[in-house]
């Protein structure tokens, strides 16, 4: 009788909620494991989607309390519009729409049972489902060539200081008998956008009690992750420089994206704890 | 107050102002998809859904305090509600037909499974062989879910009443029926209206809450999403769908304005929606209209005027005199005649029908 027990229980509401919401949107999770989770640069997916679950999953206790006498009419117009944005997406396959609007159907949905108390409640996962959606192909298109023009221009100015014999001509870089293309991939947008939701993730599992510390890190994510990036394309040039062109497309390309990664953990890490001394000697 | 004649029918402690509109609503969907105002496919399959999960929580929740004594009243009930509208619509069908069709054995043979309403497990299997030789083209094929409604009526008192001592009245029965139901898909959305109903006796604050309605509103719209992007099997979501729009939908209350008028009109709507279209194809197809949005419009018209028409004059006295007709005799016989006709439905149908 236990499944009878848990139907009556203040549990029931949310338990039969999310069968709704799992049966709208687990085809959808099906389709993102079979096609684009299996991109590399989209891995990070189903990670968010499992720490997203498990935030929610965590906050049950909260959401059971937080049940309002009357229904807070926004979240209607809100669901309305999730599920205009799921329909359309789905019938024109456009996988950012559809896989987009479950942060507003759950929102929506948090609205409605529990009004703007439960909406706080579950706001950081809902902005972190915002990194299981797939960025859409012509904003990836359109923010990396400028990325890559930047990245190039900055790997050329640091090396060209530190006395290296290199020039650069829009994003190829010459380096001594070397001729270095910053791709696509080399853009780090991707890279970006993943680094933002592990440094997203870092701020909810750190939880700070200063509102201002934790903006600050959220604000420096971006910066850290674009930083990350040119050291990994300076690395990569160096690398190539001194031991050769297939030393630098080979493993240690590969392994860089790897090391961009935690190098640029440790300096959201170390930042994190700057301003832990920073708000510890003046903001106290 | 008044007692109007569909409450009367209705447990008088409790009623559900929304399903009124409810039902004109669904009546309106079937009537429009099959005149192809509404294109989209499955919209009559599913206003007949939301029927059966109405018909299932409506008539559970009234068995569920009802004992063996009472059942030939409720059989009574039964018969006055349904029948005679029903047979108002088979004799329309038949005179229509016989103006119109050639009447041959298979003729018989359909007429045969209506009358005895089980048409709804002979009659559709033959639509792809035998279209033309139904009455009136099969125009009134949907009179199979008034069949379902009519075995519903005939088996659900058994295990809510007869057997309610051995577990008839059981969550996890329910429960358990449902899960098969949705699986096998047999007549889902009738066996989780039930289940709905005997959860709210069980628990009537849960199930009667705000927060309950709530949250199948909201489960509603998810799944209807589901269904409008064809994401999952229907036969599963459809009956799911409908049981939530249907307990989202039950705020008890006094009747709302023109409750009773609305309520009453849908069902002879529902019986007879083929009526206008034909009438409207007969005086507008030799000016050339047939196909047109305007002999459509005209097809409302005269079905809705046709509906409120049958239900004042006909259906109306003989509710609101229900109570001064009914005799334990009568009763009795109501019951005896439900059970007969199924019966010999299915023992003729059986030796009949050749699709097995």
């Amino acid at each position: 009788m236990g499944i009878m027990r848990l139907l009556h229980s203040p549990l029931a509401p949310l338990i039969l909620i999310s069968f709704g919401f799992l049966a709208l949107y687990l085809p959808s999770y099906i389709e993102l494991a079979r096609t684009t989770w299996q991109d590399s640069d989209e891995m990070h997916g189903p990670i968010v989607l499992i720490v997203a679950a498990w935030s929610l999953f965590q906050l049950r206790h909260e959401l059971i309390q937080s049940h309002v006498a009357k229904p807070v009419w926004w979240g209607w117009a809100a669901l309305a519009l999730g599920l205009v944005f799921f329909i359309v997406g789905k019938l024109l396959s456009i996988t950012v729409m559809h896989v987009g609007s479950q942060v507003i159907v759950l929102g929506a949905l948090a609205l409605i049972i529990g009004g703007f108390k439960t909406l706080r409640l579950m706001l950081f996962p809902l902005v972190f489902l915002i990194f299981m959606v797939p960025l859409p192909g012509n904003l990836i298109d359109s923010i990396t060539g400028s990325l890559k023009e930047v990245v190039s221009v900055f790997a050329e100015q640091l090396l060209y200081w530190a006395g290296y014999p290199i020039a650069r001509s829009g994003v190829t870089l010459t380096v001594g008998q070397y001729q270095l293309l910053v791709a696509d991939a080399c853009s780090g947008l991707k890279s970006m956008f993943s680094l933002s939701a592990v440094g997203m993730l870092y701020i909810y599992l750190i939880q700070h009690k200063s509102s201002g510390r934790n903006i600050l890190l959220a604000a420096s994510l971006l910066p850290i992750a674009f930083v990350a990036n040119i050291i990994r394309v300076i690395v990569l040039i160096l690398v190539t420089y001194h031991f050769g062109d297939e030393a630098g497309q080979g493993f240690v390309h590969d392994f860089a994206g790897m090391v961009l990664f935690i190098l640029a953990v440790l300096m959201l890490v170390s930042f994190d704890a700057f301003l832990g001394l920073v708000f510890k000697r003046f903001l106290k | 107050m008044s007692r109007t004649p569909s409450q009367v029918h209705l447990n008088a402690a409790l009623y559900f102002p929304y399903f009124d509109y409810l039902r004109l609503f669904l009546a309106c969907v079937v009537m429009l998809g099959h005149d192809r105002v509404i294109d989209w496919g499955p919209s009559g399959n599913l206003a007949v859904q939301i029927f059966f999960a109405l018909s299932g929580w409506l008539i559970g929740g009234i068995l569920m305090n009802q004992s063996i004594a009472d059942l030939p009243r409720f059989y009574f009930n039964r018969a006055i509600r349904i029948w005679v509208p029903y047979l108002i619509a088979l004799t329309l069908l038949v005179a229509a037909s016989l103006m119109r069709d050639p009447i041959d054995t298979k003729w018989w043979e359909f007429i045969f499974y209506k009358l005895t309403f089980v048409y709804n497990i002979f009659g559709p299997p033959q639509l792809a062989l035998h279209l033309k030789d139904m009455p009136l083209d099969g125009s009134t094929n949907h009179f199979w879910s008034v069949n379902a409604e009519e075995q519903f009526y005939l088996v659900a008192p058994l295990l809510l009443v007869v057997f309610a001592r051995y577990g008839g009245r059981s969550r996890l029965f329910w429960s358990i029926l449902s899960i098969f139901a949705v699986l096998y898909n047999i007549y889902p959305a009738i066996v989780l209206g039930v289940a709905a109903a005997v959860f709210r006796i069980h628990h009537p604050d849960n199930v009667n809450s705000a927060l309950c309605r709530r949250t199948a509103a909201a489960i509603a719209a998810l799944l209807f999403a589901a269904l409008l992007g064809s994401i999952i099997s229907y036969d599963i979501t459809a009956p799911l769908f409908s049981i939530a729009l249907v307990i989202a939908l039950s705020a008890t209350g006094d009747r709302l304005a023109y409750g009773e008028l609305i309520s009453g009109i849908s069902y002879p709507l529902y019986l007879n929606h083929w009526i206008g279209v034909f009438v409207a194809n007969f005086a507008m197809a030799p000016v050339g209209l047939r196909d047109s949005p305007a002999r459509q419009a005209v097809a409302i018209v005269l079905n809705l005027s046709l509906a409120a028409f049958l239900y004042w004059r006909f259906e109306r006295p003989l509710l609101l005199r229900r109570d001064s007709l009914y005799s334990p005799a009568r009763a009795t016989a109501s019951l005896c005649i439900g059970y007969g006709l199924v019966l010999v439905g299915l023992i003729a149908g059986c030796f009949v029908y050749k699709g097995w």
